[in-house]
């Protein structure tokens, strides 16, 4: 059951963020599971054929040059994410609604700094620090909003989080009743990154993974992130395979179908390497690994400055490689996200750069094939392969998993075999969390759908919540609601102090928050780096 | 321990290797990686998993936090909290979140029920 008190959005007026806000604890999402776009395999539009587009939208944003072609605003094959992470959900929907009418279909909120190592859910709206803080409340709402912009665009919308850190089995099961449509689980980016204990993370993993299948969310892995915090980049790629691997076969052993695993991949480098040559290999070696799995390309972040005609350029370079291999979700990093959390018209930028680069080459693979007779490509793509191989028969050489991870095998920067003794060492019995795991007794029993593991049902139950009369994956209407629990934090609050721009039709300059009056203003000053900087903030103060 | 790139020598046993028995030997090794991994969470719990299970049984969070914790304190968790929840609820007579609710009030009444059947600890 959807809430139908809203009206339909129209294309000229404002989101009533404070309408949405009401009402909230009846709304109940109206799907779940993950929504891909509908390929339209030969389409004519204006006066172009196109072999790699989808089902168009009935409202947006066309590219700029767009007006010389009748406006028209092709859409590509796959998926397209947008990142978020304004800190405050009542300006979050807003930014979606613009990275919709542009071309987003995947809402990819970022949460709020330190929430990974909060053992236990938020509740409310409070205010994040580089994302928000994800609780039932911002995904209700977020939810509520998404429902109205995608029929106001007319595609449906993935709404996606994070069911990494310490809370996973709650995050996954929050989502699961709230209608989230995908989220990134991996337990190695626990270990790796968040120092969460080993032994915890994958015993939580587990639980997460079994319930984020039964409502077939997405699942997107993190290996992104070895790239991201890599030494040297190039360095990681037998490893990035070797991680993939644990993830995918760790959530197919527990229940999720391969359909519904998608990989965080990004081309490693950055111009001035010689990149796009380093990186084909590698793209080519992991969709030949991984056929049978979802592909989500990522963009570079590793090399980011705070430069973002240099980050555009990156970033248009990783979309030729996609669309060189493949990519069935294609995300986008904002231009800006080297040097702030990311603005308004960043975002725009991201997804328009990306829409741009992949209709641009639309059908360009059948004229320009990677060629994999190439001495060069070939050998690398092997060398890639086995050197994963050497990595994954010394991890079980070595005792496992948790014995590699001690041993520092994880983002290193040698190239396995080669090490350089620098990669992240994490001890099984230490980390945040440490010691909480508990073998479950000879009588343990969880009364409730879709549960991983042991289980001593009563012999002879139906559906596994049958002796309590039904759990809240069965029942939408046992699902609980809670609202704000600090009377200061909370979006209302921020509201009220924004409320004249509203009801006076106010406009204000803003990049992430409502009237934050932030302007950015470009100028060249005839001096050298130290002096423009100084004389540019002595401009700007006065 | 730092080691210079050993890689000619180390393939030698792969060098023979089809790419398909290549990616065969990839996703064995994998496996080999994954399953005692899988077994350790089949047979294990958390105060996250057991929360969940709550949640899952229409007990709000706040209350889920409180239960868990009383459940850890005693040793308890390894029956599961849905277990420790729904045998009050039958002994009580009430629903599965009232149970819940009363094990969670501050003080903790209703944990000698759960202590008459399982004791203070595992």
């Amino acid at each position: 059951m959807s809430d139908d008190t809203m009206q339909p959005l129209r294309p000229n007026e404002k989101l009533d963020v404070v309408k949405l806000l009401e009402g909230l604890e009846h709304y109940r999402p109206r799907r779940s599971g993950w929504h891909w776009r509908e390929p339209v395999a030969d389409q004519h539009l204006f006066e172009f054929d196109y072999t790699q587009t989808s089902k168009g939208l009935k409202n947006s944003v066309p590219l700029p040059a767009a007006h010389y072609f009748d406006n028209i605003d092709p859409q590509p094959d796959c998926v397209v994410t947008t990142e978020i992470a304004s800190g405050r959900v009542e300006d979050d929907i807003r930014r979606m609604r613009m990275a919709a009418w542009h071309g987003a279909d995947h809402m990819m909120v970022i949460r709020t700094a330190g929430q990974s190592h909060i053992d236990g859910l938020i509740e409310g709206t409070p205010e994040g620090t580089g994302g928000i803080a994800v609780t039932r409340k911002q995904v209700r709402l977020t939810r509520k909003a998404l429902d109205l912009i995608e029929d106001e665009v007319g595609r449906e919308i993935n709404f996606h989080s994070y069911v990494s850190g310490v809370a996973g089995p709650e995050m996954a099961v929050m989502f699961a009743e709230e209608g989230v449509n995908g989220a990134h689980q991996d337990p190695q980016y626990n270990v790796l990154y968040r120092n969460i204990n080993m032994y915890r993370s994958f015993v939580d993993a587990a639980v997460a993974k079994h319930v984020m299948a039964s409502v077939r969310m997405v699942q997107i892995d993190g290996a992104h992130n070895a790239n991201a915090t890599a030494v040297k980049a190039w360095k990681v790629m037998p490893e990035l395979l070797v991680q993939h691997a644990i993830n995918c076969a760790f959530s197919v052993a527990v229940g999720m179908p391969k359909e519904d695993i998608a990989l965080s991949t990004v081309p490693p480098d950055a111009a001035p390497a010689p990149c796009m040559r380093m990186d084909l290999p590698y793209a080519v070696a992991l969709r030949d690994l991984f056929g049978e799995y979802k592909m989500r390309a990522q963009q570079n972040t590793r090399y980011m400055e705070s430069d973002g005609r240099d980050a555009t350029v990156s970033h248009v370079m990783n979309l030729v490689i996609s669309r060189l291999t493949s990519a069935d979700i294609q995300s986008t990093i904002t231009p800006d996200e080297g040097r702030n959390v990311p603005w308004h018209y960043n975002n725009v930028y991201a997804v328009d750069t990306a829409k741009q680069s992949l209709v641009g080459m639309d059908g360009l693979r059948d004229m320009v094939r990677v060629d994999r007779e190439n001495p060069e490509l070939k050998a690398r793509v092997r060398e890639i392969k086995e050197r994963a191989v050497l990595f994954l028969e010394a991890m079980v050489r070595d005792g496992g998993y948790f014995a590699s991870v001690e041993d520092a095998y994880f983002v290193d920067s040698g190239e396995y075999p080669e090490t350089n003794d620098d990669g992240i060492v994490r001890q099984s019995q230490g980390g945040v969390a440490a010691g909480t795991i508990v073998e479950r007794a000879d009588d343990y029993l969880a009364p409730v759908c879709h549960h991983f593991g042991v289980n001593h049902l009563p012999e002879g139950t139906g559906r596994a919540c049958d002796p309590i009369g039904g759990c809240t994956l069965c029942d939408r209407d046992k699902v609980p609601y809670t609202d704000e629990l600090d009377p200061e934090d909370n979006a209302n609050v921020r509201l009220a102090a924004t409320a004249e721009l509203r009801e006076k039709g106010l406009i204000t300059p803003e990049v992430q928050w409502a009237g934050d009056g932030v302007v950015v203003v470009t100028m060249f000053l005839p001096a050298g780096e130290r002096v423009a900087e100084a004389a540019a903030l002595e401009l700007a103060a006065r | 321990m730092a080691r210079e790139d050993t890689f000619r020598q180390a393939r030698e046993h792969l060098a023979g290797l089809t790419d398909e028995q290549l990616q065969a030997r990839f996703w064995e090794l994998a496996q080999q990686v994954v399953d005692p991994l899988v077994e350790l969470a089949r047979t294990n719990t958390s105060p996250s998993i057991e929360r969940s299970v709550l949640m899952r049984m229409g007990v709000d969070s706040l209350t889920c936090m409180a239960v868990v914790s009383g459940c850890e304190k005693r040793g308890l968790l390894g029956h599961g909290a849905g277990n420790v929840v729904l045998h009050c609820s039958e002994v009580w007579g009430c629903s599965v979140t009232e149970a819940a609710a009363r094990l969670a009030l501050t003080g903790g009444t209703g944990w000698e029920t759960v202590e008459s059947k399982w004791g203070g600890a595992l």
